[in-house]
């Protein structure tokens, strides 16, 4: 610790010192203007110790004490304490003092796929391409904080989630300042914004960091919810995987002359040098098990994807300054609500190759990623198609089964019978969860049904504890309002009085999950769908009575629930919400299904909020 | 000279429907689907590159046939339209 603060003191002029105070710790400002205002007088410290490493450290920089003129010199006792080898390791450390690891990001177009990390001295922020500071980094970019960035930022620390930042460069500054990368022209001007996840740093440094970006940007904030930049990040990152890997399987391809097999191909691609491969390697994350299957390709798609190639990384995307701020906008807007261009279908992306059903993220849909964008149903099934529940847990994969997005809208429109043979080739029965995503009025929001066998069970007597009978007055009929297609009246939870006085919801208690269908529906803007529930209730039970030939009377209803979730802060981030929510939720179905049950209370968050205040003054009182 | 295997197969007709309206189109089993939504697109007076063809809940990819995917004579491709969602 004593060999790094002294350095430091070395090396910083003292006016940056005065400035930062907590920047070596107390023992630095003790030592430093005793040894710095030596420094100048005394060229015989180095002498001292008769070692040339020394004599490097102290040339640089001759600080013009301004500040320490009237103390009296001290004769530092520093030297005497170190040891050569301790010195010869400060000597690389110099140069880049306080460091952070970065998980991933992008500046503009280019991704920083890691190893990457970023170190901050003076008034700089470098971000370089190793894990940790080394000299042999191969790219470095160096950002002139003050004068380049207009906009910070950050999230507060918090060790359960990723930590992000965003910055904003000045517009003008992106031709001088910007990183040394080839770019397309029209796509350089999205450079201007960085966003880095840095994982989960460790909290000093973290904290240091942000004390240090602080005074240096004027216009800042705080990123509230950190997940829907998370969400973007991975649906941006599996884009650019998958195309990367695609391009990659290309370049091969292009490379033999024909296609080839797999083993072969990859062969190949370690032969291969040239520079087109070379280029993409930068770009590539080293991670290959994210490798999807890659077939051929012909040749007209070939061209399509090296003009994506700049594009790739789709960064301006990354933005999340534009998806945490409903209120900024970005001039890419009105490139994104722009008309679509003549080649707008062209197919940039087919996931996964070579299976039916499988989807194609065409140009059109690369502008549905920009900031402040809806997400469109191509991105929707490409989101969720690609999630981990798909790849780490084969066992969960079968139980669950993904209706397209145009399922629920034809099932709205017309009948049962429209979507009678969707399910033809499977038994939909067999399945534990069935994921709905619904889009209504340029809203996305996620319907679950859970152990839909239950259905097909005759009909138990309600538990006398969590069920009144509907005739009791209660919300549920304004709820119902909505001109219900069905005559059966929805089966709604309706709370005694008695349950209302309770704490809201109990997750203590070992939720008693009723063998029953459930219907729950997830909504970012908070919103109830009962008719949603009705809906599938009634296309569960025709499907059962289709398939499984039983008599529609003896088939068990499916119980709908709103699930409580986050909100939304904007008005265009629930596709981004979906598939957050899709995810979260497959994490552990099991356990996300309980909560949603053992929840008594349909309470709205605001309500919710309000009645655990009040509990708690009554708990006072 | 290669055409002769092809025309020994029989055609199929497919019902593509949007919105409720019915469109017949008949086709050989490999025929790409890229003409046959070009087709569909037409008769429905929309842009190409308007619909979202999906084929028992599978969406239907250009450089798809009949063929590939096991469609019967009189099966139904329904047509959608892009569906976006931010807010209310």
């Amino acid at each position: 610790m004593t060999t790094r603060t002294v350095a430091l003191a070395l090396h910083d002029p003292p006016l940056t010192q005065s400035k930062k105070p907590r920047l070596g710790g107390s023992d630095s400002s003790k030592k430093a203007p005793g040894f710095t205002s030596n420094n100048a007088k005394l060229g015989n410290v180095p002498t001292q110790l008769d070692d040339d490493e020394i004599v490097e450290i102290s040339a640089p920089n001759k600080p013009k004490d301004r500040f320490h003129k009237g103390i009296i010199p001290v004769v530092p006792q520093w030297p005497v304490q170190l040891d050569d080898d301790e010195i010869v390791r400060v000597v690389p450390a110099l140069k880049t003092k306080r460091f952070l690891a970065i998980k991933d990001g992008y500046i503009g177009s280019f991704r920083l796929s890691p190893p990457y990390h970023l170190a901050w001295e003076e008034r700089n922020l470098t971000l370089h391409s190793t894990e940790r500071p080394c000299p042999t980094a191969k790219h470095t970019d160096r950002i002139f904080v003050a004068a380049e960035i207009a906009k910070f930022k950050y999230t507060e620390f918090d060790d359960t989630s990723d930590m992000i930042f965003v910055l904003k460069r000045y517009p003008m500054q992106h031709a001088k300042g910007g990183p040394r990368f080839m770019l397309r022209p029209e796509v350089s001007r999205d450079k201007g914004i960085i966003v880095v996840n840095l994982g989960r740093p460790p909290r000093t440094q973290y904290e240091e960091f942000i004390a240090w970006m602080k005074p240096l940007v004027k216009r800042r904030s705080v990123i509230q919810q950190v997940f829907v930049c998370l969400e973007k990040f991975q649906l941006l990152n599996r884009v650019s995987d998958s195309a990367v890997n695609v391009i990659r399987n290309m370049v091969e391809m292009r490379g033999t002359g024909k296609t080839k097999g797999r083993s072969t191909a990859t062969r190949k691609e370690e032969e291969e040098s040239d520079d087109e491969l070379g280029k993409w390697n930068n770009h590539i994350a080293t991670d290959k098990s994210l490798k999807p299957p890659v077939q051929e390709q012909n040749s007209r798609q070939h061209s399509s994807f090296m003009e994506f190639d700049a594009k790739l990384c789709v960064p301006n995307s990354a933005d999340p300054d534009a998806v945490l701020n409903a209120d900024s906008k970005i001039e890419l807007d009105s490139a994104a609500q722009s008309a679509p261009d003549s080649n707008s279908d062209e197919v940039i992306l087919v996931y996964p190759t070579g299976q039916i059903g499988a989807v194609n993220i065409t140009k059109g849909d690369m502008i549905r990623l920009r900031p402040n964008a809806f997400l469109n149903d191509t991105l929707i099934e490409f989101g969720y198609g690609c999630t981990g529940l798909y790849k780490d847990n084969t066992e969960l994969a079968k139980q669950i089964h993904v209706f397209s997005s145009f399922f629920y809208h034809k099932l709205n429109q017309q009948s049962y019978a429209s979507v009678a043979k969707w399910t033809s080739k499977f038994d939909l029965f067999e399945k534990k969860y069935i994921i709905v995503p619904i889009n209504e009025n340029l809203h996305w929001y996620l319907a679950i049904i859970c152990y839909p066998e239950h259905v097909l069970k005759p009909e138990l007597p309600p538990p006398p504890s969590t069920k009144v009978s509907p005739s009791t007055p209660s919300n549920t009929n304004t709820r119902s309002n909505l001109n219900l297609p069905s005559d059966e009246p929805m089966e709604v939870e309706v709370i005694s009085p008695a349950l209302m006085e309770r704490v809201p919801f109990d997750t203590s208690n070992e939720p008693q999950v009723q063998p029953r269908a459930y219907i729950f529906t997830l909504d970012s803007l908070g919103l109830e769908h009962p008719r949603a529930g009705v809906l599938l209730d009634n296309y569960l039970r025709q499907e059962a009575s289709e398939k499984k030939n039983m008599h529609k009377d003896r088939l068990n209803k499916a119980t709908y629930k709103p699930a409580l979730v986050p909100h939304q802060p904007n008005f265009c981030d629930c596709g981004l919400y979906l598939l957050h929510l899709v995810e979260t939720f497959f994490s552990d179905p099991h356990k996300y299904a309980n909560i949603v049950l053992s929840r008594k209370n349909p309470y709205a968050a605001a309500d919710r909020a309000r009645r655990l205040a009040s509990g708690r003054n009554r708990g006072d009182a | 000279m290669s055409q002769e295997p092809e025309d020994v197969k029989p055609k199929i007709n497919l019902k593509v429907v949007y919105d409720g309206e019915e469109v017949q189109i008949k086709v050989k089993p490999n025929t790409k689907f890229a003409k046959i939504f070009a087709a569909a697109e037409q008769r429905f007076g929309k842009e190409s590159g308007t619909f979202k063809f999906v084929y028992e809940g599978k969406r239907i990819g250009k450089e798809d046939t009949p063929g590939d995917l096991d469609i019967e004579d009189g099966d139904q491709i329904d047509c959608f339209l892009e569906q976006l969602g931010g807010w209310q």
